[in-house]
């Protein structure tokens, strides 16, 4: 029994895609989602889909590790071409089904969405493929630095935001645990309807959320036994850097990316 | 009729850069109406056992046998609820509103009618020493350590299992709610074979007929509990403490007294040294 985490998906290996700083990743994911909304043809979408393919094999992560995030939006891409290549009553219709009937526009134009979804998922994969999750909320804490001067608790969010991170793999232990003790006790998951799974669930779920209640009030308390007193005014041990080579690859990133949107 | 596991191996991640040996040529026999205790450090490879012998794990090499079944063969469905299995820390595992009600959740997936898993309730929670009356309405979440624990055990119980099968039943519980494990274990002895992993030897070689010591998944000692009391060498060679009023006495034997056995009753022990002062003089 595994529960999917999503997360620790990074890839060690190393790379000049790996040593750049989360934020100028982050920054260019940004960057690239723009310009895929933005770009309106072919020619476009397949330069966009080049610079991915390049950034991808900058990265030296294996390509098979970086489309198994198609996997998760399979459902979603197939829907997408299917409902652009379908249409009612075309003129020059390829085939048809009843009254259904797939023409060249309508393929085109489905294939250029689902090709959007997969520039978009494998690019933004990237950015958790090559940056391990401390240093992705180490960047993401730096990026919403400048809220704080709005009044949001930048310091606290980030604090929840490592725990979280950090009681990921502690929950899917503890899920682990009590499903397999509850299957001790003759408990089945992988029977009958949906409903019926759903159900099976809440002999998992109960312990699960009465242990974590009870982690989290223990950790709170070993926390301000340690002194937290919120975020504000942390100091960090490990300080990250935009260094020459961020700023460069950043610059250079946007500038190609917003030249394919402005072109595209 | 027993449980035997025959020469049985264990390795996770086999295949893997991962890959590390639990266990190796273990075998061990659990009858009906027997104590068997796994004695071993941390990391010795105890808790994989009992997940072999509960079948919750097909075994790398060897077989694990119920009453003759393999428990990796094509007859294993028909295992369901001969073996339970008390996990470490089992009271994490309670979860409806009613003490009652989670003791009947293992007999009704075991397709028991409504009648029967509420008489196996009572019955397992009579078995740990608890009144049905008093606690089977109680919210298991309000009952102390020691209370959780014997529910916990009594959850496993009511599934009426040939062989029952205790992680660590007694860590992090206080005085009291250890003799009331230990007393389920005595009890659990008379409805059919138990086999207990522990790395206190102390409170459970007392209740013990076999014991298996294992060291970094190899079995160092296998016999009768007995032969381990008069030569608990094997206990200190696997990591774990002898416990000290044996260890009083093996320090005496090996200061000169002569001393008839070796006990864990510190009554006895006191009595058989005392003599042993007064043949002296």
């Amino acid at each position: 029994m595994r529960f999917p985490t999503g997360l620790g998906q990074y890839v060690p290996v190393p790379s000049p895609l790996h040593s750049l700083d989360a934020r100028t990743k982050m920054l260019l994911g940004v960057a690239l989602t723009a310009a895929l909304f933005l770009v309106r043809g072919f020619a476009g979408l397949i330069a966009l889909a080049l610079v991915v393919a390049m950034a991808l094999w900058v990265s030296r992560v294996p390509p098979r590790v970086a489309f198994r995030g198609l996997r998760a939006v399979a459902l979603l891409l197939a829907f997408t071409v299917l409902v652009h290549a379908l249409s009612l009553g075309a003129a020059h219709p390829l085939f048809r089904f009843g009254p259904v009937s797939v023409d060249s526009a309508g393929l085109l134009e489905g294939a250029f969405f689902g090709l959007r979804i997969v520039v978009l998922v494998v690019g933004t994969s990237l950015l958790t493929l090559t940056t391990t999750p401390i240093d992705l909320t180490d960047g993401l804490e730096r990026l919403i630095r400048p809220l704080g001067y709005l009044g949001v608790p930048t310091g606290d969010i980030a604090m929840m935001l490592n725990v979280a991170l950090r009681f990921i793999p502690t929950t899917a232990e503890e899920a682990e645990r009590v499903v397999t003790a509850q299957q001790a006790r003759g408990a089945r998951f992988d029977e009958g309807g949906p409903v019926a799974r759903v159900r099976a669930y809440v002999p998992v779920l109960v312990p699960l959320f009465v242990s974590l209640f009870r982690r989290a009030d223990v950790l709170a308390t070993a926390m301000e036994a340690r002194c937290y007193r919120g975020g504000r005014g942390r100091t960090r041990l490990r300080e990250s850097h935009m260094g020459g080579r961020d700023w460069v690859a950043l610059a250079a990133g946007v500038a190609l990316l917003s030249a394919i949107a402005a072109t595209g | 009729m027993a449980l035997t596991v025959e020469r049985a191996g264990f390795v996770y991640g086999r295949g893997t850069a991962y890959s590390s040996r639990a266990l190796d040529g273990i075998s061990l026999t659990v009858s009906p109406g027997e104590v068997v205790l796994v004695l071993g450090a941390t990391g010795s490879g105890k808790s994989t056992l009992l997940r072999l012998a509960a079948g919750l794990a097909p075994p790398s090499e060897g077989r694990v046998l119920v009453d003759g079944v393999d428990t990796a063969g094509p007859d294993a469905s028909r295992l369901r609820g001969r073996v339970g299995l008390v996990f470490q820390r089992p009271e994490a595992q309670l979860f409806a509103e009613t003490v009652a009600e989670d003791l009947a959740f293992g007999p009704r997936n075991l397709g028991r009618s409504e009648r029967d898993a509420r008489a196996d309730a009572d019955e397992a929670l009579e078995a740990v020493g608890l009144d049905p009356e008093a606690f089977g309405r109680r919210s298991p979440f309000t009952l102390s350590g020691g209370e959780a624990r014997r529910v916990a055990i009594a959850g496993v119980l009511a599934m009426r299992p040939a062989y029952l099968l205790l992680d660590e039943p007694t860590a992090g519980l206080d005085a009291r709610g250890r003799a009331a494990v230990l007393g389920v274990v005595a009890e659990a002895k008379r409805r059919g074979g138990v086999a207990v992993v522990t790395h206190d030897a102390e409170e459970l070689l007392p209740l013990a007929d076999t014991v298996l010591v294992l060291e970094g998944g190899s079995p160092v000692f296998v016999g009768p509990a007995a032969e381990l009391l008069a030569r608990p060498a094997p206990l200190e060679a696997a990591g774990l403490a002898v416990p000290p009023v044996l260890d009083v006495q093996v320090r005496a034997v090996e200061a000169g007294a002569r001393l008839p056995m070796l006990t864990l009753d510190p009554a006895l022990a006191a009595e058989i040294l005392a003599a042993s002062v007064r043949r002296a003089r």
